[in-house]
């Protein structure tokens, strides 16, 4: 049909619309798509690596050796597969070096660069740690008192996120890295420890582990999704996956309700095309198909632009979210499925749009069409203050502003949206760095911890002797129970109101433990020894203000009996001092202001996240007040030629017809702020399980001040674009246009 | 008789509000004949335009086109009796301005069944030399000889033509007009031009004058002369 040579010379003549919705499409679908092959492509790497590298579903300590024969018999009778695993920590100038003996049936290594270590003074390195401190192939690195030759990097499936100890927050690939070398050099090492690492295969572990508890008296067990080691890998691939979708509900359906907005607009300023082209016999199918061509293109270049950029960024993109893990070789496409979607899923919306805009303007009187008055009834709304005393001006912005709410809907929107997403961006970045303070105040008064390498009965160092130690709810899940006998307890509980709570009265869980296990006070619930297995039942008495920690606070006595170990028994000392505890007993020594310098540490490596959410932000507000404010100006051209023959200045001219709009930049920006602080409290509710803490939503004065400039910024610059297209509107062409 | 109008009714609005477009109006135009309907503004000119092209409906009354009621048309329908048997002109021309001269007569000619020879519509109405123009780059004389070849590119058996020299000034009025009667004896076209220029009905065949809805009078213009004559 010889209508669709308008298409292009629409585009030509609107390049700017286009340009503008197309780029509104992208930056509303490029996120999502980011996060979803990023996440995606996590989750196959972390299948594949683990089920090639036979991840262990756990792993254990005993107080007595179980001996080669019995570890047979076990996994005869049990079904699964069971190995010993030797490891040694060496300390070497304050770097510690965790040499492993090489398995064969469990959590096996991976050399991805260079050959294994086979021979006399060969090492392999974890990875992470090899390029974290440019080590190469072929240099020498000293264990203890030896120096080995490295002849490769490794992975190893239980330590794709290299937390040195299993409750540390944070990854350690400067002074501590993994290695393993010939068997002969590992012998020589000395003494080693020994841990037993496990797979079910599909079989019930219950009865294993019993057995195991019984026989040789559990010491530790981990299982692999409390391990932190493994479960930070497919948090990671969630977070990307839920961060993807609760993109995809707010950007896209917003951005795209933007645009159909638009395209409704411009097929209803067509109306008397539309009404010519019914005159002369065309059907309401021929104008709906045609007026569908039009809508399609946005939606089609947006698309297409997406999946350009995407298919280009998404590898780098993927691996920057994985800078805290060993480097895993993650590969990361857009699948052509996706590509598809992500073409034809904006430019169906955009056709739904145009073709309900016909149909509805089909519906009227082709009379009506023609003569341009077929949506009459909102033209009422353009009557407003007729007759009231104020200058037209006044009149002409509110007429302006109510007589096309699509319109004014469209100019709020893009502001709002803009400032939203900014606002969000800034409100995750306060929000992780004010937890950094929470923490530490939830922690309680103490500075220093002692985590003990054997149990405590008297306490000669000084401090507060906790007994600490995991129990697991009813789905298998890790909580940790504190004793404490100190009445003044340097834990520092109290309850919402901020009264003292007294562990002898009961049994006291965190406000996380309370969201996340669904338990309230005086709720009878369920624990189990992680190793006997045990059913321990116990009543809670109230619930101890800390979003940051599971765990069940109550007497030293009541922790020793759900634990079993004796009631006077210790494992964790902590102090406002620091204290001279014995270094052969203390396993792990800790201060709380370790945590605050993770938390920056975390705020550092996710700020690509922020600084493209902010980056997005600015493109949508700009984008989308641009399309608005562009339509405002097409549909004001007899308007501004009229103030032109007039003799009105070009600066006035804007300032009548565009002013208008400014009433919407606070009103979006104030309007934003809420809504960015509670899709905040939203997002860190959805991730509060997969991080283990309930963060806070917070916003600073300073970051509402940033968004609020940045989004004033991109609106101003869309109006300055938009104010050169008022000037170059022809007083003599724009009234001859009407006429005609 | 090629269209009768009997006792046509239009209203618009309710009760104490309504008015009457078409008030019992009574027309007959014969097959072939350029009839001007005339009547000042509000009179009912374009309703009763409006209803002969199929466009809007009556309330009340009865409407042939050559023999065929359009009484009860569905929408579907009176598009299709729009398609194949109607051509108009309007006063704003309503020219696609996207598109050129040729690509808007195409835009009418690509739904026609029989349409007539591009180049001949062009030629007859000289337009040749603008053919790749853009409406914005024409005069409004040009602009609406083009609307005028894109209405009878279909060959239509009726041209309505809704003041169509209301925007061009004496020169392009009289040049529009006389295509528009060479249109007429060329094709055989009737032709109902609706005005409120008494000047034009000089070359009618038949000449209805309208008020308040109602036709006051509708003679045969014995004293017919060429548009090329006219004064207007």
């Amino acid at each position: 049909m010889k209508l669709r040579r308008r298409y292009i010379r629409n585009i030509r003549q609107n390049l700017s619309f286009y340009i503008a919705s197309a780029v509104l499409t992208m930056a509303a679908l490029f996120l999502f798509f980011l996060f979803h092959i990023a996440g995606n492509a996590i989750l196959d790497f972390a299948d594949e690596f683990f089920e090639k590298q036979k991840l262990e579903d756990a792993h254990f300590t005993t107080y007595v050796p179980i001996p080669e024969s019995d570890v047979e018999e076990m996994e005869e009778e049990y079904g699964i597969t069971l190995e010993v695993q030797s490891y040694i920590n060496i300390d070497t100038d304050g770097t510690t070096a965790r040499v492993f003996q090489k398995t064969r049936k469990v959590d096996l290594y991976d050399v991805t660069v260079g050959e294994d270590a086979n021979e006399k003074g060969e090492v392999i390195l974890s990875e992470g740690y090899a390029v974290n401190m440019d080590i190469s192939i072929g240099d020498q690195v000293r264990i203890g008192e030896e120096d080995y030759t490295v002849t490769g990097f490794f992975q190893r499936p239980d330590y794709l996120y290299m937390l040195e100890n299993e409750d540390d927050s944070y990854k350690n690939i400067s002074t501590f890295f993994l290695a393993y070398m010939s068997e002969k050099d590992f012998a020589e090492l000395g003494e080693t420890n020994c841990q037993y690492l496990v797979r079910y295969n599909g079989n019930d572990d219950a009865d294993f582990r019993r057995a195991v508890n019984e026989k040789y008296h559990m010491y530790s067990y981990t299982a692999a999704e409390e391990n932190q080691r493994i479960v930070m890998v497919r948090s990671q691939a969630e977070m990307f996956l839920i961060m993807s979708w609760m993109l995809l509900c707010i950007l896209p359906l917003v951005a795209v309700a933007l645009i159909c907005i638009i395209i409704n607009r411009k097929v209803k300023t067509e109306q008397q095309m539309i009404g010519t082209l019914s005159a002369m016999g065309y059907t309401r199918a021929q104008l709906a198909r045609h007026y569908a061509g039009f809508a399609a293109i946005p939606g089609i270049i947006g698309g297409v632009l997406t999946s350009v950029i995407t298919a280009v960024v998404v590898q780098p993109y993927g691996e920057l979210g994985l800078t805290d893990y060993e480097p895993m070789r993650i590969s990361c496409s857009l699948s052509w499925y996706a590509a598809v979607l992500g073409i034809a899923v904006p430019a169906v919306m955009y056709i739904l749009a145009a073709l309900l805009s016909v149909r509805g303007l089909l519906r009227q009187n082709t009379v009506l069409l023609l003569s341009g008055s077929a949506d009459e009834g909102r033209r009422k709304l353009r009557r407003v203050l007729a007759g009231r005393k104020l200058s037209f001006r006044v009149k002409f912005a509110v007429r302006s502003l109510i007589g096309s709410p699509a319109r004014s809907f469209v100019v709020f929107l893009g502001i709002f949206l803009g400032s939203f997403i900014m606002l969000t961006g800034f409100s995750i970045y306060d929000s992780v760095r004010h937890m950094a303070d929470t923490v530490q105040e939830a922690a309680g008064e103490y500075e220093y911890q002692y985590v003990l390498g054997e149990p405590l009965y008297e306490n000669p160092y000084g401090g507060e002797l906790i007994l600490a130690a995991p129990v697991e709810d009813e789905k298998g899940d890790a909580l940790t129970v504190m004793g404490t006998d100190n009445e003044q307890s340097l834990l520092n509980l109290t309850d919402k109101e901020g009264q003292e709570i007294s562990t002898k009265d009961g049994y006291y869980i965190t406000s996380l433990t309370a969201y996340l296990c669904g338990w309230g006070n005086g709720d009878r619930v369920t624990l189990y020894n992680p190793l006997s297995l045990e059913q321990i039942h116990i009543r809670i008495s109230g619930i101890v203000e800390n979003d940051t920690a599971q765990i069940i606070y109550t007497s030293r006595a009541n922790a020793a009996e759900m634990t079993g170990v004796d009631k006077n028994a210790g494992n964790m000392i902590i102090s406002e001092e620091r204290l001279d505890i014995p270094e052969n007993i203390v396993e792990r020594e800790s201060r709380k202001s370790d945590l605050k310098e993770q938390v920056d540490t975390i705020i550092d490596q996710t700020s690509y996240m922020i600084d493209t959410m902010v980056g997005l932000g600015i493109m949508i507000c700009i984008a989308s007040v641009y399309v608005a404010v562009n339509m405002l100006v097409s549909e004001n051209r007899s308007n501004i030629s009229m103030l032109k023959v007039l003799g009105y200045p070009d600066r006035k001219i804007e300032r009548i017809v565009l002013g208008s709009n400014h009433v919407f930049l606070p009103l979006g920006i104030l309007m934003s702020i809420p809504a960015a602080y509670a899709f905040c409290g939203l997002f860190f509710r959805i991730f509060a399980d997969m991080m283990g803490m309930l963060v806070s939503p917070y916003l600073e004065l300073k970051s509402c001040i940033m968004a609020a400039v940045l989004t004033a910024g991109s609106y101003l610059a869309s109006m300055h674009f938009v104010g050169w297209k008022t000037r170059k509107v022809d007083a003599a062409e724009c009234l001859k246009a009407q006429r005609e | 008789m090629f269209i009768c109008l009997k006792d046509a009714v239009k209203r618009y609005g309710e009760g104490e509000a309504a008015v009457y477009a078409l008030d019992h109006a009574d027309l007959v135009i014969g097959k072939g004949k350029i009839c001007v309907i005339l009547g000042p503004s509000g009179s009912g000119k374009s309703t009763m335009l409006n209803m002969l092209g199929g466009l809007d409906t009556l309330d009340a009354g009865e409407l042939t086109i050559e023999g065929r009621s359009l009484i009860g048309l569905t929408p579907k329908e009176r598009t299709l009796y729009r398609k194949e048997e109607v051509g108009f002109v309007f006063q704003f021309y309503n020219l696609i301005p996207d598109l050129t001269v040729e690509e808007n007569i195409e835009v009418v000619s690509d739904i026609s069944e029989s349409p007539l020879d591009l180049s001949e519509v062009l030629g007859a109405l000289e337009l040749e030399p603008y053919r790749r123009r853009f409406p914005r780059e024409l005069s409004g004389g040009q602009q609406q000889r083009a609307a005028i070849a894109r209405a009878m590119i279909k060959n239509p058996r009726l041209l309505l033509c809704d003041e169509l020299t209301g925007a061009l000034d004496t020169h392009s009025s009289k040049n529009v007009l006389q295509f528009v009667e060479m249109m007429n004896r060329k094709y055989g076209t009737t032709v109902v031009i609706i005005t409120h220029n008494e000047a034009i009905a000089k070359m009618a065949d038949q000449i209805i004058r309208i008020r308040d809805g109602r036709v006051e009078e509708s003679v045969f213009n014995e004293k017919k002369i060429p548009a090329e004559a006219l004064e207007l």
